[in-house]
């Protein structure tokens, strides 16, 4: 237990110096392009949290971030690596969509609990197949799940350009939800509204289920060493089924979200790798549910900022996926961190003595 | 070692902030230069650099900027739907006229142009009716893809260019199945069956306007089953089609804007969208008052807003003579009304 909490503290401390390093190297970058740094750092953090239409928009795209980071958690913490995401999003996107088009006269309330139920369902679906795959016939999972985001993509690509293809407007999406399912927006003009709050329900229920159920510990071994789980016990092919369901299931609602809360009608390219950005953000937190949420709001900002950046300094903001993909290559690097951290306590402890 | 490299991290740090601080004040001296003019902005759906459409609608600001003397900004969604409307209300809280590029800001303009009551919105490549403030321009691509289909119909069983076989059989390369493309495929087909009404038009939908890898493999499937020119309707990804043309020593046509100079021994021609004038020519009505907000102006053949273009003098022509003539023909035709072009729904 206390050897946990050191191992908690030694990461926190490579966490921090990751970021800091990242931001130097963006620093350093945004010199050779003869800008200052101090002035984009400025215009980022206040392009993310400079008003409150600003702050709004920085928080709604962390929903997203949220749910797929669960999502790849769930999966990744039970040696199952569920890379389909992407796929489970627009499939579960479209089958919210498709309820909120068709159903238009069911009472507000059953029609939306209706839709992210059938969203969960078809995004665990979706991820049930290559999981049975994995476990019965040793297909790696990996390979499956990243090829069925393209058949995802495009099948529902086809389904808004040809049954499903929105009334007015040329625009490669469906018809309108109707106008009472739409969640009701937080702060005016911004993309904020009421699914942040389900997202938070949603997180808590995630949290208490990885940390503090014995279905969540069970998860965590069958992870950590199947061979072991087996030997005690655990149906290790079960949880990792159910393991790729849950995450398909919350990437099916991470696209109902943002049918309900942003765009109001599925469209074909509704999601630019949010499954792949929520993937980024559980990997640097390795899968811990409260790191999910503190790295996705700082994902967002990066996000929100780095566009009032570009336009306020003439930064171009590509430089934020330069500094995310360096906090990744620092955090994989972390190991190496912890030995420089050892050696440099071990020295003053000499120099103490 | 450690303390040299954090010696080191420091010593840039206050390099940088030193710099920085020089820099930081020639940046506003050059700002304040330019405050004359309206104040523009371009909000573009995907990315600066596709030499196509997007560069297009950015020449036209730079010529108002040239010639109106008009202040404009440009802002990049780069196909991301998440930033629609971010980059929307920043340009709107910036500037008094807004360019906006893209059939996808569908929903997300007419949200905003509401709050902004007092904003000019010029809206490119959709039409929105009956909003006071967004105006539209609507291109009649199906009539420039006419032209392009009729010039590729001629050259295609022409042997006496290089590398033509007899086979009446075109290719097109779309970047996504989406009604805009689907208007050019319309027209392409409908020119090409004008000349010669037993030929056979191959059509791939690349399904991505960024990534010329996915354009290059279209090309190439067309070319192996005996077509000798794809049209390109694929925005950057339609770089790869040039490149599989140039590989297999075939041909291809460009979209947008002049894409000739790009490879004048493989690209025969380019069916040109003329975004950059139609919207220089918006901003120009806006400087004389002539401009009526909430319209649609339509920019067809008529209007210069869709032609064929052939490059510049100075390049070795791969079409002939006849062929030029025979286009020009029909596009007098098309302006006389005496073909009508049939338009994709």
């Amino acid at each position: 237990m206390f050897k946990k909490a050191k191992d908690n503290v030694e990461y926190l401390i490579s966490l921090f110096l990751s970021i800091f390093a990242a931001l130097l190297i963006g620093a350093l970058i945004m010199l050779l392009n003869g800008q200052n740094p101090i002035v984009g750092y400025k215009a980022l953090v206040l392009g993310a949290f400079g008003s409150k239409y600003k702050i709004a928009t920085t928080f709604a795209k962390t929903v997203p971030l949220i749910l797929t980071g669960l999502a790849t958690a769930i999966s990744f913490m039970s040696g199952i690596f569920n890379i389909g995401g992407e796929g489970q999003l627009y499939l579960g996107a479209f089958a919210a969509a498709y309820i909120g088009f068709t159903f238009t006269n069911l009472p507000v309330f059953i029609a939306i609990i209706l839709a992210i139920i059938a969203s969960a369902l078809i995004g665990g679906l979706y991820a049930y197949f290559p999981a049975v795959l994995r476990v019965k016939y040793e297909i790696d999972e990996v390979i499956t799940t990243i090829m069925l985001n393209s058949v995802a993509i495009l099948f529902t690509n086809y389904l808004v350009n040809y049954p499903f293809q929105a009334a007015q407007g040329k625009m490669g999406g469906t018809d309108m939800i109707a106008e009472a399912f739409k969640f009701p927006k937080l702060v005016k003009l911004s993309k904020l509204n009421t699914s942040i709050f389900y997202t938070a329900i949603i997180a808590i229920i995630i949290y208490y289920l990885i940390k503090k159920t014995p279905f969540g510990y069970n998860f965590r071994i069958v992870g950590e060493n199947g061979v072991f789980a087996k030997y005690a016990g655990i149906n290790t092919k079960r949880y990792m089924i159910l393991a790729m369901v849950i995450s398909g299931a919350l990437c099916g609602i991470a696209g109902a979200f943002e049918v309900y809360g942003v765009h109001y009608r599925f469209l074909q390219n509704i999601s630019k790798g949010y499954a792949f950005d929520g993937m980024l953000v559980a990997l640097i937190v390795k899968n811990n549910p409260v790191g999910i949420i503190l790295m996705s709001i700082f994902f967002a900002m990066l996000k929100t900022g780095s566009n009032s950046m570009e336009v306020a300094t003439g930064i171009p903001s590509e430089l934020i996926l330069v500094i995310q993909s360096i906090i990744i290559l620092f955090i994989a690097g972390e190991n190496g961190f912890k030995k420089l951290f050892k050696e440099y306590r071990l020295k003053r402890g000499k120099l103490v003595k | 070692m450690k303390k040299k490299l954090m010696l080191l991290l420091s010593l840039i740090l206050i390099v940088s902030t030193f710099f920085a601080a020089c820099s930081g004040k020639e940046n506003t001296k050059v700002k304040e230069e330019k405050k004359e003019g309206i104040s523009v902005s371009l909000v573009i759906a995907g990315g600066l650099g596709d030499r196509s459409f997007y560069d297009s609608s950015n020449e036209g600001i730079e010529m108002a900027k040239e010639k109106l003397g008009i202040k404009a900004t440009v802002l990049e969604c780069k196909n991301d739907p998440s930033l629609y409307g971010d980059q929307l209300i920043e340009a709107s809280n910036r500037s008094d006229v807004i360019v906006v590029v893209g059939f996808e800001f569908y929903d997300v303009i007419q949200e905003v142009a509401k709050e902004f009551p007092d904003k000019n919105y010029i809206y490119i490549d959709n039409v929105i009716e009956g909003v006071p403030n967004i105006t539209c321009i609507d291109y009649m691509e199906n009539e420039g893809s006419f032209l392009a289909g009729a010039l590729a119909a001629m050259a295609t069983t022409d042997e006496s260019i290089e590398g033509m076989n007899k086979e009446a059989k075109i290719g097109m390369v779309g970047g996504m199945d989406i009604p805009v493309i689907r208007n050019f495929q319309a027209g392409y087909e409908a020119g090409a069956k004008y000349i010669n009404p037993e030929i056979k038009v191959e059509t791939i939908f690349a399904g991505d306007f960024e990534d010329p890898a996915k354009g290059k493999e279209s090309a190439l499937a067309l070319y192996a089953k005996g077509v000798d020119i794809v049209f390109q309707v694929a925005g950057k990804t339609g770089e790869g089609v040039f490149e599989a043309a140039k590989d297999s020593g075939q041909y291809a046509i460009g979209v947008d804007s002049d894409q000739r100079y790009i490879n004048p021994d493989n690209i025969m021609a380019s069916m040109i969208k003329g975004v950059g004038l139609s919207i220089y020519e918006s901003l120009e009505r806006i400087e004389k008052d002539e401009f009526k907000a909430g319209s649609v102006y339509k920019y067809g053949i008529n209007e210069n807003g869709v032609d064929l273009a052939f490059g510049t003098e100075d390049m070795k022509q791969i079409v002939t003579e006849d062929m030029i003539k025979k286009v020009n023909e029909i596009k007098e035709k098309i302006k006389k009304g005496e073909i009508t072009v049939p338009e994709a729904k």
